[in-house]
């Protein structure tokens, strides 16, 4: 194991000064404080629990089967429901790492550490993140809920989940991360590793909700065995200063299924660049990515999707549809088909970008609804359409958002 | 006695206008005025007269200084970029009375229902537009809807953002009223959970239209071509809708107001309608009984109609 932690950190160091393939370039190493500077970490109350109210987590816990609570690099609580012990471990990754030596086979193994330098610094750097483990066979009928919250300004988390889902296991993660408000600047790296076993099922909602001077480089990758289920959920709603991600499955098992849903809303001087990579190299596997994306203020959008069959049973779709709200955003669509050696496989792509339909407008106020109405019942429909199984939580979430927006730009 | 101010089917060479016969006898509210029916029988000549049969006598009465029409249209003149598409509309439609549009393609029988509802990307040029006594010419369409207009366009926009079953709930709550049997007298009950004429069939399109006026219970009602694009099953589903719509569900409820675009007639044979008229090239040209209108029409073609001798073309 020695062996194998020397050689990722030697690839990790080479790797430092890599910029990334997409995405505005920064320094990783600006963000990072000195340990006597940092916060003291506090309880679950004020502006922690506002914060963490606005990424999905429930400090509450009603309805959860377990939690974990993490506050700039300290863990504040990491628990499993009473009714779910036996079901699934919930830890800090250090924890676990001492914990199972076996771990470390899965360390960087669906991301590779040398991706660019984010993935390196991460690496090189990495304070927390969580392990979840859904143990063979169990089957949760209820979310596991994660929050990463960023309290300290002008500070950065570097962190690294490694989730697992055992054979014939079935379950549900929401996972936030967040700011306080008073926070207005820093960076988050975050690396998370999924690997879903045989017949496994996760579904996995990730909700962004960061302050407008945040550098935010998620890195995800999920490695799906023969009949395993990973639907990831993307939502950001807030503004940001650059998020760029591109999370990629492979799905090597054969019947896999995967699919990614986007829910991205573009405010300020945002530059969201954000895509995702579905591989589906083995027989009978199903892939399907859909974004939807409303660009307001001067925001900058790429939707970006990549779909690459090796099997001739493969079959794919990738939707990227966006609305611009306002003169000044603009908005970019990339989707990208490959096969590979494997011509009767089918793999399709719909992208569509324009402005909210005037007429469509028109259509409702003639009903009686105001033009603000209107344009936000549109747009409360356009971010959900298409996007199947919402948790209720980001229903909520952007109904409230649609509520927000003016189309006086327009 | 008191009579409602109302403009009946009058005809241009009818004299005393006796074949123009109205539904005037329902806005007899009766010498008490508590709106029971009674038996005179009232219509109206070329002129402002209105006839009262009563008994074995006529008796004439003017009701040109009392008629407020539900809508009102004063020289309407009407552009679209930089081309007149309306040209000095008048007339006037009563309360309870629908009226009926017809005219070649292309004539601006639906640029005028948009401007009465203030739609589309309409310059009023000249004129006036007046809704229950209210100039509502330079009014917003969401205003209009709120006091009381409602239009079923042609050609509906698709919304699939937005479901038919989630837009009749949130109409609902709005206008207070109860949809769910509209829906199954509608056949609209499976198109609940799709987006709102996304892929829809021309009746499909035609009945969630009316679903929503039905929810809405606007009074007056502006529709354009209920029957375009739907067929023959369809149009008796459609036309009844209408003219329950029209005419309301209580014996209480006042009858609405219409104005209606057909092009090919069927729906007067669902919908009783008062008055029509011919627009041709953004003008009326000719008003009169829509069944006669429409008969002439049907027989000659907008051709024939125009070579009439009273077309003011």
């Amino acid at each position: 194991m020695r062996n194998l932690q020397t050689v990722i950190k030697e690839r990790a160091e080479k790797a430092l000064t890599l910029p990334a393939a997409f995405g505005p370039d920064f320094n990783p190493a600006d963000y990072l404080r000195p340990e006597q500077e940092r916060a003291v970490p506090g309880d679950l109350s004020g502006r922690l629990r506002e914060a963490a109210l606005l990424s999905g987590y429930d400090p509450e816990e009603r309805n959860r089967a377990g939690s974990y609570f993490q506050q700039d690099e300290t863990v504040l609580y990491e628990q499993v429901s009473r009714a779910y012990q036996g079901m699934v471990e919930i830890m800090s990754i250090e924890k676990a790492l001492a914990k199972y030596d076996w771990l470390w086979e899965y360390w960087w193994r669906a991301v590779p550490v040398d991706m660019d330098k984010y993935t390196a610094f991460a690496e090189l750097h990495q304070k927390g993140g969580y392990f979840i483990r859904i143990l063979p066979g169990a089957r949760l009928d209820r979310p596991l809920q994660s929050c990463l919250l960023q309290s300290e300004n002008e500070s950065s988390q570097r962190i690294h989940n490694i989730i697992i889902a055992e054979e014939g296991s079935r379950a549900e993660i929401i996972s936030g991360c967040t700011t306080v408000p008073q926070v207005e600047e820093g960076m988050h790296l975050g690396i998370s590793e999924f690997y879903i076993k045989k017949g496994a099922f996760l579904s996995f909602t990730m909700v962004h909700n960061w302050a407008e001077g945040f550098h935010v480089r998620p890195r995800s990758g999920a490695i799906l065995d023969e009949d395993a289920t990973f639907i990831n959920n993307y939502i950001l709603l807030k503004p940001v200063r650059s998020i760029q991600s591109n999370p990629r499955a492979v799905l090597r098992g054969r019947g896999a299924r995967a699919r990614f849903n986007s829910i991205i809303y573009g405010q300020g001087d945002s530059v969201l660049d954000l895509g995702s990579v579905l591989e589906l190299q083995a027989e009978n596997t199903r892939g399907e990515a859909v974004s939807r994306a409303a660009a307001a203020g001067s925001s900058r959008i790429i939707m970006r999707g990549k779909l690459l069959a090796g099997s001739n049973t493969a079959q794919g779709r990738l939707e990227c549809k966006g609305i611009l709200l306002s003169p000044r955003a603009e908005m970019e669509a990339i989707p990208e088909l490959e096969v590979q050696k494997a011509p009767r496989a089918t793999l399709t792509h719909e992208a569509a970008v324009g402005p909210i339909s005037r007429e469509a407008v028109e259509y409702l106020m003639a009903r009686g609804f105001t033009e603000e109405e209107a344009a936000s019942l549109l747009i409360q429909g356009f971010m959900k359409v298409g996007i199947a199984g919402l948790p209720e939580v980001l229903e909520r979430m952007v109904d409230e958002m649609a509520e927000t927006i003016s189309l006086g730009g327009l | 006695m008191r009579v409602m101010p109302i403009s009946c089917g009058a005809t241009r060479n009818g004299g005393a206008g006796m074949e123009a016969k109205a539904v005037a006898e329902e806005y007899c509210l009766g010498r008490d005025g508590t709106g029971c029916m009674c038996r005179r029988r009232f219509w109206r000549c070329c002129c402002e007269w209105w006839i009262v049969a009563a008994g074995n006598g006529l008796i004439y009465m003017n009701l040109a200084g009392v008629r407020a029409g539900m809508l009102t249209v004063e020289g309407l003149t009407v552009k679209a970029g930089d081309r007149i598409i309306l040209e000095d509309i008048s007339f006037t439609i009563g309360p309870g009375e629908v009226h009926i549009l017809l005219g070649p393609n292309g004539s601006g029988k639906s640029t005028l229902l948009r401007a009465v509802m203030g739609m589309g990307d309409l310059e009023i040029v000249s004129g006036k537009i007046i809704f229950k006594g209210v100039d509502i010419t330079r009014l917003s369409v969401d205003e209009r809807a709120r006091m009381g207009l409602g239009i079923a366009v042609q050609r509906s926009p698709a919304l699939p953002e937005v479901r038919l079953g989630d837009l009749a709930d949130l109409l609902a709550e709005r206008y207070g009223t109860n949809w769910r049997s509209s829906s199954r007298a509608l056949n609209c009950d499976y198109l609940l959970d799709r987006g709102l004429h996304e892929n829809f069939s021309g009746g499909e399109s035609k009945r969630a239209e009316l679903l929503q006026l039905m929810i809405q219970n606007p009074q007056l009602v502006l529709v354009d071509e209920p029957e375009s694009g739907v067929d023959l099953e369809n149009i008796a589903v459609v036309g009844e809708a209408l003219n329950s719509l029209l005419k309301g569900e209580k014996i209480k409820e006042r009858a609405k107001s219409g104005l209606i675009i057909t092009h090919t007639g069927y729906i007067l044979n669902y919908v009783n309608a008062d008055r029509g008229y011919v627009m041709i090239n953004g003008r009326l040209v000719c008003e009169g009984n829509p069944r006669d209108l429409f008969e002439v029409i049907d027989k000659r073609g907008f051709e024939g109609c125009m070579e009439c001798v009273t077309c003011k073309r």
